[in-house]
């Protein structure tokens, strides 16, 4: 018996397809599965990355931002993110670093992270905002030149 | 006869007895144990100091603080674990000798304590996630008299010794016999069963194609941190550990056979997956038409030479490369792209045979290699008119890497992409194995560049790597540090020892043989044999080398392996894995006998490969001395970087 090649050429080129297409769908899906979905049950989702260049950045960092982060010194401020709620609004704040080990700290609402952010892992910072003001939060774990600056400001709507 | 040969091996017993006892005797040193305060520290990417020398029965009072960032202070051999921030430290509280509950337990302190009780070199390590560089962070704490380095010093000079000896001694037949090798498809017919299946290289491929796309949008979308990201982790501490340690000594270029960054290339230019589109009449010597102009490589690049420059080129920036996740998403792009652009242009896999910076060395090395494709009988070739495996047939393509079977009696150019045993009429290829080391003639100046190039960068990379000097890794990591002086000071130092140098030494060291050895054992045929030497040991230095990166950091690839991209997944339990090295503090002497059998092996290929030419032992054995001392000098260079 013999596999007529052509019409296995099909099958593996529909399989190719599949992986390159299927891939990142399946990436994607996964992320979206496992991740705790603060939305649902009407919670405000924040993510925070501590970055030894440029402080606390809102939203992700991929590996390709890297590129855009390393830029020369002097353009290199701190982001100092500012982050607003109203009031009684439940915060979830997922924070993530994309260098080195950083802290968290919310004085203002009693939040002192004691374990540091650790590259690759995730931290969920969750807490009401009953209190309307506008509060600094910062990392509190010594990360470098920035760290002074490594702050942003939460704003709470009445 | 038999009572000269038992003189002989009572005369390499009693020298290998006075090799093990005079470094050992070290340990009658009188040694006064007396305490010492050190005071470490820590900062990107080193430790000050950065090596620490103690006598053994020291009580060493310790205090390590950061200058930067969280540093960790990991010992081999000893529990001593630490966390240091700026102005604290605090150590782990091994409360749990048997395995952890889960939870850890640190205590804020001002020093610790330990006695240095063996001797050796202990390497102490950065456990917290630093920066870009932190899995190079290390230093070294020398407990004296260090007799493991001694011992291994001591052995690699009886190593040569034994090795020059037994040449003189024992004449020996030329082992370039053929029978000794084992035809793997004559005697396992599923595995024939399977080679000869079409489909068989595509499925080869298909496995690394999806790990390799997954590491391409890893290091795109993935975590920034290199030892969070799955395309460094498997690239640069796995697969390069295994290409090194097993594909290369096993298989020889097994890899250019499942490689999958010039499949698509190959799939476009040929416009089948696994089948073959044969036309009965050959168009410019080949019975296949090709997508693209098919233009032949032009003959005077059919070397090694522009893989050599485009290596080093590459291993340059290699700090940058193997830290960075985007680095390495670039460096494969380039390599798809590249593939596509030329296979478009040529026809072969010129990519492959004359670009790919890791196809010059898997060349070279691959001439020792356990694995190879021949022709079960040459004169059934040379009969067979129509040279099937070179120009394609009905049943499969033409040999992708310009090879004839019929003649081919090293590995360098040989993909084992098995298409010349699906191809062959007369069922005449097939696989062997072989013992280590078996094709051993140089076939000019290029090879004999690339085993010193190969050589030298195995040490340099110690050096940045693996040594403790934190200004080496600045110098290193250039896209960070933003020192351009340093860099280039640190490119020249590479670029001087593995182009100049290195050659110069190997070749004058032969030069010098030669002479010593008699007027007709001159030239180029035999320096390129006495060259050989470098592959065995150049191919072992590289197992070393790259032995401390799986044994220490394998923890990582469980955890990368549940959090491929770093986004906080656990797919199999294993992402929050502790980073536990395995036995580190047995890593220097097991690096020692890896470079040493290399040593011992390189000595005697060599000699094996010039016997033909030079069958007396006499000459033999000077014409192997200065290229072996020359070898023993590197070989101690690394000896001093692992263990001294």
């Amino acid at each position: 018996m013999r596999l007529d090649p052509h019409k296995n050429d099909l099958i593996y080129l529909a399989l190719l397809v599949i992986i390159v297409f299927g891939l990142p769908l399946a990436i994607l899906a996964y992320d979206i599965h496992q991740r705790p979905l603060a939305a649902k049950n009407g919670s405000k989702e924040f993510v925070l990355t501590g970055s030894v260049e440029r402080g606390w950045i809102a939203g992700e960092v991929n590996a390709v931002d890297v590129l855009s982060l390393s830029a020369p010194a002097q353009e290199n401020k701190p982001a100092e993110p500012l982050i607003a709620v109203d009031k009684n609004d439940r915060v979830v704040l997922k924070l993530r670093s994309s260098d080195v080990t950083h802290g968290f700290s919310l004085k203002a609402y009693g939040i002192y992270l004691t374990e540091g952010i650790q590259p690759g892992k995730t931290l969920y910072v969750s807490f009401l905002a009953d209190k309307a003001g506008s509060f600094v939060f910062a990392c509190n774990v010594y990360c470098g030149d920035v760290h002074q600056h490594m702050r942003g400001t939460l704003i709470v709507r009445e | 006869m038999a009572s000269s040969k038992k003189k002989i091996v009572f005369l390499l017993l009693i020298s290998f007895e006075l090799a093990v006892i005079i470094p050992l005797g070290a340990v009658l040193l009188p040694t006064q144990p007396r305490g010492r305060r050190i005071a470490v520290e820590a900062r990107k990417f080193g430790y000050t100091p950065a090596r620490i020398h103690v006598n053994r029965g020291d009580t060493i009072v310790l205090s390590v603080s950061s200058r930067d960032v969280s540093h960790g202070f990991q010992l081999d051999g000893y529990p001593l674990d630490l966390i240091v921030r700026k102005g604290v430290m605090f150590q782990k509280k091994y409360a749990h000798p048997h395995g952890d509950d889960g939870k850890e337990d640190w205590n804020r302190v001002a020093s610790v304590s330990f006695v240095a009780d063996r001797p050796g070199k202990f390497i102490f390590r950065c456990t917290q996630t630093c920066g870009n560089l932190h899995p190079f962070m290390t230093g070294e704490l020398i407990v004296g008299p260090n007799i493991p380095y001694y011992l291994f010093l001591s052995l690699s000079i009886w190593v040569v010794f034994a090795a020059l000896f037994w040449m003189r001694c024992v004449p020996g037949q030329d082992s370039k016999n053929r029978s000794k090798r084992i035809d793997m498809l004559g005697n396992l017919p599923l595995v024939k069963r399977l080679v000869g299946y079409r489909g068989f290289h595509f499925l080869a491929i298909l496995p690394n194609f999806i790990v390799f796309y997954l590491f391409i949008l890893s290091s795109l979308w993935g975590s920034p941190v290199g030892n969070r990201n799955i395309a460094i982790v498997f690239v640069w501490i796995l697969w390069w550990f295994l290409l090194k340690a097993v594909l290369v000594p096993f298989g020889g270029r097994l890899w250019c056979m499942m490689c999958p960054l010039p499949a698509p290339a190959e799939w476009l230019s040929r416009m089948r997956l696994t089948a073959v589109r044969y036309v009965s009449k050959p168009f410019r010597r080949l019975h296949h038409r090709f997508l693209g102009l098919q233009k032949d490589w032009p003959l005077r690049w059919r070397k090694v030479w522009l893989q050599n420059i485009l290596f080093l080129m590459l291993i340059s920036f290699g700090m940058i490369l193997i830290t960075r996740p985007v680095a390495t998403a670039v460096v494969f792009i380039v390599i798809l792209a590249l593939t596509v652009v030329l296979a478009l242009i040529y026809r072969h896999r010129v990519f492959c045979l004359y670009l790919c910076p890791v196809g010059g060395f898997l060349g070279t090395y691959s001439m020792a290699a356990m694995t190879e494709v021949r022709a079960v009988d040459p004169d059934i070739c040379k009969r067979h008119r129509e040279k099937t495996c070179l120009v394609g047939g009905p049943n499969g393509w033409a040999c992708p890497w310009n090879q004839y079977v019929g003649k081919m009696n090293r590995n360098n150019y040989c993909g084992l992409c098995t298409e010349c045993i699906k191809s062959c009429p007369k069922s005449n290829v097939s696989i062997f194995l072989r013992p280590f080391g078996s094709d051993r003639v140089l076939s000019g100046y290029d090879e004999f560049v690339n085993v010193n190039i190969m050589l030298a960068i195995a040490i340099a990379f110690t050096v940045t790597m693996l040594g403790p000097w934190g200004f080496i890794k600045d110098a290193a990591n250039v896209t960070e540090t933003r020192q351009l002086v340093p860099f280039l000071l640190y490119l020249a130092a590479i670029w001087s020892s593995a182009l100049v140098v290195f050659p110069a030494l190997l070749l004058s060291s032969a030069v010098l043989s030669q002479r010593t050895a008699g007027r007709l054992v001159r030239g180029r045929r035999f320096t390129l044999r006495q060259a050989f030497i470098l592959i065995p040991v150049g191919i072992f230095a590289w197992i070393a080398f790259s032995l401390p990166a799986i044994m220490v950091n394998y923890g990582y690839i469980f955890s990368v392996f549940s959090d491929p991209l770093g986004m906080g997944w656990d797919l199999f339990g294993t992402a929050d894995m502790h980073f536990v090295p395995l036995i580190p503090e047995w890593i220097p002497v097991i690096q020692g006998i890896v470079v040493l059998v290399g040593l011992f092996l390189g000595i005697r290929g060599a000699g094996r490969g010039l016997k033909s030419l030079a069958p007396d032992p006499s000459i033999l054995w000077r014409l192997m001395l200065f290229p072996a001392l020359f070898t023993l000098l590197a070989v101690n260079i690394l000896l001093f970087l692992f263990m001294g």
